[in-house]
């Protein structure tokens, strides 16, 4: 049994504020005791042992995440204010880990569909099915011009849509809307170290997900989506839309900059 | 201007209040690998520990002008990180409790792992049985290296009571520890 006391003045010469005399007085208690001479030297390599951890370095897109979520703070008190209020609402932190679909917003009309994100081990797993029938509802649109776009105007098979690239500290955008009047698989590319942090599909799929360095979906008639990129597509031409009907490539087009 | 790096952090929130948003950009920098770690330290969850530096930086910038220039900001901010990390747990309902029956529990660590890897990995699991009072001193005193008096202001806690929990805390670390026959 160490004396209580004696516990006390080894916490504090561990801790580094024993004075002189509580010193002296701990080093007379361990000459007289050698459990207590043992608990202490245990008791030192744990604490070593715990102050030579090091500080775990954060996930690469939580400095982002954290900007663009203060911004959207600062500029956009209304959350359906436009992309910066868009935003806001889009990075507001997850309650649950969130692999798989799920619908909110009635108020507003907007539904919020499937995310993705990372698994522990780095690699990332797609969203589910989702069922159409689930689906209704208008979404508010981002007023800014984008910086990067691919337009499907006079594409084959009826197919039309277009994709807008926005950046915004570090974090990439992309608001996607594709009609297509028969079935297609379609596939959004992009290059680099990019991984997905988020995707939702307001309405018009049958099926979407991501794999990594893309997302795809298939599809009939229109869909909309909005997929976050854990940091810059740079080049935006490494953005790359595939649209494939019957294992035929209707359209491939590349992002372009947008004049602005 | 003067890089923004080089000032306090009673300047930056002064900039940062008339307007320069890079100001607080900068102070996220400063703090967001330790506010990271003190919820993964707490929550035990990086994506947890995301959400909730994400919300304690929003948090502190829409509170900023209630901060206190008498006191420290890291003390302010480390404060709003404990206490989100604290609501979390408890929302998520995944806090362990401490108990001896635990220790019991554990399988035996074998007579050849005794290094200081082994140690060090054993360590990391055993904080995660003490209670969120306990884990919270373990985290500020020996990750990020606070004081007493600081951890008291941090956690609006007595200062003698900062020192007993600590003690108490290193003490649960070892039992647990020796219960794996990791130490003696």
């Amino acid at each position: 049994m160490i004396e209580p006391r004696t516990i006390e003045l080894m916490n504090l010469e561990l801790d580094g504020t024993a004075t002189d005399a509580q010193r002296e007085e701990l080093r007379r208690h361990l000459a007289a005791s050698p459990v207590a001479a043992s608990h202490f030297e245990e008791l030192g390599r744990v604490v070593r042992s715990l102050e030579a951890r090091p500080l775990v370095e954060p996930p690469p897109q939580l400095h982002p995440r954290i900007m663009a979520a203060v911004d959207g703070a600062v500029r956009s008190p209304a959350p359906e204010a436009g992309l910066a209020g868009w935003m806001q609402g889009l990075f507001a932190p997850r309650r649950r880990r969130v692999l798989g679909t799920f619908a909110m917003g009635l108020a507003t009309g907007v539904f919020l569909l499937a995310a993705v994100q990372f698994g522990r081990s780095g690699s990332w797993e797609a969203s589910r099915g989702i069922d159409p029938a689930a689906l209704s509802g208008t979404m508010s649109s981002p007023t800014p011009p984008p910086d990067a776009a691919i337009v499907l105007d006079a594409a084959a098979d009826g197919l039309d849509g277009s994709i807008n690239l926005y950046t915004e500290h570090g974090v990439t955008v992309i608001d996607a809307r594709l009609d297509a009047p028969h079935p297609v698989d379609w596939t959004l590319g992009f290059g680099g170290d990019l991984a997905v942090s988020r995707i939702e599909a307001p309405g018009g799929a049958a099926v979407f997900g991501a794999r990594e360095g893309e997302v795809h979906g298939r599809q009939t008639g229109a869909g909309t989506y909005r997929i976050v990129l854990s940091g810059r597509a740079e080049p935006v031409e490494s953005v790359v839309l595939k649209v494939v009907r019957d294992g035929g490539v209707l359209v491939e087009r590349t992002a372009s900059p947008v004049r602005q | 201007m003067s890089s923004l790096k080089a000032h306090t952090d009673a300047e930056l929130v002064r900039e940062c209040l008339s307007g320069n948003q890079r100001a607080f950009e900068t102070l996220v920098r400063k703090y967001e690998k330790p506010i990271y770690n003190v919820a993964l330290r707490i929550l035990k969850d990086p994506d947890d520990a995301m959400d909730i530096s994400q919300t304690v930086f929003v948090k502190a910038y829409e509170k900023l002008e209630s901060f206190d220039e008498k006191r420290e900001f890291f003390s302010w901010i480390y404060r709003i990180a404990i206490n989100e990390s604290i609501n979390a747990s408890k929302k998520t309902r995944r806090q362990d409790e401490y108990e001896s029956g635990v220790t019991a529990a554990l399988p035996p660590t074998q007579e050849e792992q005794r290094n200081a890897e082994i140690l060090s990995e054993e360590i990391e699991r055993a904080i995660e049985v003490l209670t969120l009072d306990y884990r919270m001193v373990i985290v500020l005193r020996h990750f990020h290296d606070f004081s007493y008096q600081e951890i008291a202001e941090i956690l609006d806690i007595p200062e003698k009571t900062v020192k007993s929990r600590l003690f108490t805390a290193r003490q649960q670390l070892k039992d647990v520890l020796t219960a794996r026959g990791v130490t003696r």
